[in-house]
């Protein structure tokens, strides 16, 4: 989904909408770059900075990290960037020069002027997964991006294959046949039937917008009856008790610590669940298997890009080629599992591992949230809707009624 | 034709620390902010985005503001606030004394957008037989009563140590030659066992006992201690002013003050701001007659610290100081580690193989010399009985110098106060 084509003349308007005063902005030298906290397995991204800073001396990279919190994240990235709006010179050293941002709200951040457009062909954006890409153009500006796409990220169906072979069972491959194994098999085998992601918080709007999807419903249209029906099902999972009541208050780590305990038959999570599912600490070691979810995924991912108060672009770009470019990718998909944003670093045909195929073929087939530069509103306002309707099933229509109109006025800001 | 609407602006970003008591309420307020500043921001667009957050802990989040809420703060304490609103106002003081040189960050302590008295929690049972006229209880009444352990790390929790304290220093003078010594008393009948049944009290601000419907609401005769929730604004120094946040700032606090937020915090348990009752339960319309100060909530976190942790400690006193030692063990609790020693030469490394952290030294008469080194660390409280017992020549001054501890040279009608210095003073 692209932003909209009126920013593209907004932006063309103004080169320079934010009021930053003229001045030299693209020097080399030292930056700043902001991701979240890494928790990578042997801490990749403090291993790429020091491997740049020892390669660079005169450029070197202070990397900075956020809370683990994405909504917290994002209002240190968003705040940082309203207090230099319109100056530069002596703050230099407060800007955030590269900011890691998540798909969902790189519009916000492009749309209020905090961002500066890269020509897409210096990072070799075609080289890219194009859906991801896509959601980052300028307009409908071939060649200049917003942001640039580092880890890509799709959900996948985490179950207990020990249960399935003794059930004589496959994986489900719909969501009816997930609730009928859900709501047969587990209790046999004192399991909850389906553990995902129902907290209040960004998660909830994506597993709600998979079973939106999974209907054939647009979430942005709440109010017609595919979305309904999405919605209804949870509901009616939480009302007939297949998705346990505890799983209002799971997030991903809280469902996968029921998974991996043994607790469930079915898991809603993302791929960096893998490892730790096979770790020492598990208690399904070698008991689980891995599919796509019956439905489509949402697209999960998080962009480079570049301030609009920096005054070392040449470097901040320099520095995302380097975290993009091909080894880099192929390092981090390898030694952190992050799905890469490079298309060919997905291996094809025999060559692939099952893993690597299930992955590739997801994050090709995923599809992005609604973006909009309210997106914290509008997610917000989906949330609390969201949150009634899987404790009162009945309520939905009305809901989600409300909720189309909400949402409406959200996207127009207001 | 329709006259074209620009563009709405990105909503100004505003971050809202809050204690943990008011996250609720504040977020729900927060909300409305947001839909009411359509009505101040042109075209109707939304003006504001309200992160509210609390830190990992009140106390930690106020040792960041301290240092300026550096970079390496915002992975535990999240992002940097605009609005902070504590339970306390001796919270606010404490950050404004502490705040380091440099550290580029200007509060500004405004008044109260509610308030919170501390009161007692007290089963039914409990309640019938300490209650008084109008709702009250006397703190002598409640001293065989247990209480649950207050959560000394938020603005409410300290405010609860400040109550038990004054109860049991008769003000919160911590300096006192005994108050380590009640204060220690004060501790040991903390519990973390579930309040409000039988003789189990809780100690803890209106809003939460409120809260609950197992819990009595009292309230203690004469002074006590009040949570007046301010409202502060938090500018960096060291970033362009905001012209644009400053006013929705402003806005924030008149909205916080307005008749609908108001009702909002009564519907959460608290007051208002001008001492309305909650709702919430049924609080008592009268305040305390005095509020009970609390001049330097960082000494008073860490002499309960002090007073509260478990201690390991090694005991070795010669017979005057029986006395002292009989008393000393019926301030122990089952999470506290007691060895007795002999009072001879090798008395510190025997300490330190029992797992003593600490060791205390009592004696009526000169000691012979101590081997002053040890295979750990220990901390060495000496105590003599008699006069010239820590002139500098003194093996019992050697042995508590030699290991950074005091050497006190009291009566022996006050040594279970020397010891309780030594042991649970908050130099240990």
């Amino acid at each position: 989904m692209r932003l909209f084509a009126a920013l593209t003349l907004l932006l063309a308007a103004c080169a320079g909408c934010s009021g930053v005063p003229d001045g030299p902005t693209d020097d080399e030298g030292p930056i700043t770059f902001v991701d979240g906290r890494d928790t990578s397995s042997g801490r990749q991204v403090h291993r790429l900075v020091e491997r740049w800073n020892d390669a660079n001396p005169l450029e070197t990279v202070k990397f900075l990290e956020m809370s683990n919190s994405t909504d917290i994240h994002r209002a240190q990235l968003m705040t940082r960037a309203q207090d230099l709006a319109g100056v530069r010179e002596g703050y230099e050293d407060r800007c955030y020069d590269v900011m890691n941002l998540d798909t969902v709200w790189t519009s916000a951040f492009a749309e209020s002027g905090h961002l500066v457009p890269l020509p897409a062909g210096e990072f070799g954006a075609d080289r890219m997964l194009p859906q991801v890409v896509d959601q980052l153009r300028v307009g409908h500006d071939e060649g200049r991006l917003w942001a640039v796409p580092w880890r890509v990220d799709a959900g996948f169906l985490f179950y207990r294959r020990d249960v399935l072979e003794a059930e004589g069972e496959d994986p489900p491959r719909t969501w009816a046949e997930l609730r009928r194994l859900a709501v047969e098999v587990a209790p046999k085998h004192g399991l909850a039937g389906y553990v995902g992601q129902f907290a209040d918080y960004e998660g909830l709007v994506v597993n709600a917008v998979e079973a939106i999807w999974a209907n054939g419903g647009d979430p942005l249209r709440p109010d017609r009856s595919e979305a309904k029906a999405g919605v209804e099902f949870l509901a009616r999972g939480f009302e007939q008790g297949w998705i346990p009541p505890e799983a209002t208050d799971y997030r991903e780590e809280e469902s996968r610590e029921v998974f991996q305990a043994g607790k469930a038959l079915f898991m809603r999570n993302w791929p960096y669940v893998r490892p730790l599912l096979e770790g020492p600490r598990s208690a399904v070691a070698g008991d689980w298997g891995v599919v796509a979810l019956p439905g489509p995924s949402a697209l999960g991912g998080w962009n480079l890009a570049v301030s609009r108060c920096s005054t070392h672009q040449r470097t901040a770009r320099e520095f995302i080629r380097f975290l993009t470019r091909e080894q880099t990718q192929g390092e981090l998909f390898r030694d952190a599992g992050w799905a890469p944003s490079l298309a060919g670093l997905y291996p094809a045909g025999g060559a692939a591992l099952p893993w690597e195929s299930l992955l590739g073929e997801a994050v090709r087939t995923a599809l992005p949230r609604p973006t909009s530069a309210y997106y914290d509103e509008l997610t917000s306002v989906m949330r609390e809707r969201l949150r009634l309707s899987l404790a009162e099933p009945s309520a939905i229509d009305g809901l989600m009624d409300d909720l189309a109109e909400r949402v409406q006025e959200v996207r127009e800001g207001r | 034709m329709p006259v074209e609407v620009p563009p709405c602006a990105t909503p100004v970003q505003l971050n809202v620390l809050t204690s943990a008591e008011k996250e609720r309420v504040v977020t729900g307020v927060a909300v409305e902010f947001e839909k009411e500043s359509r009505e101040f921001t042109p075209h109707g667009c939304k003006g504001v985005s309200v992160q509210v957050t609390t830190g990992g802990s009140a106390r930690e989040a106020a040792d960041a503001l301290s240092r300026g809420w550096q970079e390496p703060d915002h992975v535990p304490q999240g992002t940097e606030p605009h609005v902070w609103l504590p339970d306390a106002s001796f919270e606010v003081a404490g950050v404004l004394a502490a705040l380091e040189e440099g550290a580029r960050l200007a509060l500004d302590h405004r008044a109260s957008i509610a308030r919170s008295p501390v009161v007692l929690g007290a089963s039914a049972e409990l309640a019938e037989r300490i209650e008084e006229d109008g709702r009250e209880f006397s703190w002598p009444s409640v001293s065989q009563a247990r209480l649950v352990e207050p959560d000394a790390s938020s603005g409410a929790g300290l405010a609860a140590v400040a109550a038990l304290a004054h109860a049991e220093l008769g003000g919160v003078a911590l300096d006192a030659p005994d108050a380590p010594l009640r204060l220690r008393g004060a501790a040991r009948r903390t519990t973390d066992a579930p309040p409000c049944e039988g003789d189990v009290a809780l100690v803890a601000s209106e809003k939460v006992v409120a809260d609950r419907e197992d819990c009595r609401l009292l309230y203690p005769r004469g002074a006590g201690v009040a949570l007046d929730h301010p409202f502060v604004v938090v500018e960096r120094t060291d970033l362009p002013p905001n012209e644009r946040r400053r006013r929705v700032v402003e806005r924030f606090e008149e909205h916080l003050r307005s008749d609908e937020a108001q009702a909002a915090m009564r519907r959460a348990g608290f007051r208002a701001a001008n001492g309305t009752p909650g709702l919430v339960g049924d609080p008592r319309a009268r305040v305390p007659d005095e509020e009970v100060g609390v001049p330097d909530g960082e000494a008073l976190h860490r002499a309960w610290e002090a007073a509260s942790r478990p201690v390991s400690v090694a005991l070795a006193a010669d017979e005057a100081g029986a006395g002292a030692v009989a008393a000393l063990e019926r301030l122990l609790t089952p999470r506290d580690r007691l060895v007795r020693l002999p009072l001879a030469g090798g008395v510190l490394e025997d300490a330190v193989r029992a797992g003593a952290k600490v060791a205390v030294l009592v004696s009526a008469g000169p000691i012979p010399p101590v081997e002053p080194g040890t295979s750990a660390p220990l901390r060495v409280v000496a105590v003599g009985l008699f006069e010239g017992a820590c002139a500098p020549t003194t093996a019992l001054y050697s042995a508590a110098r030699s290991h950074g501890g005091p050497c006190e040279e009291i009566g022996p009608q006050n040594a279970l106060e020397g010891v309780a210095r030594g042991v649970w003073g908050g130099m240990t």
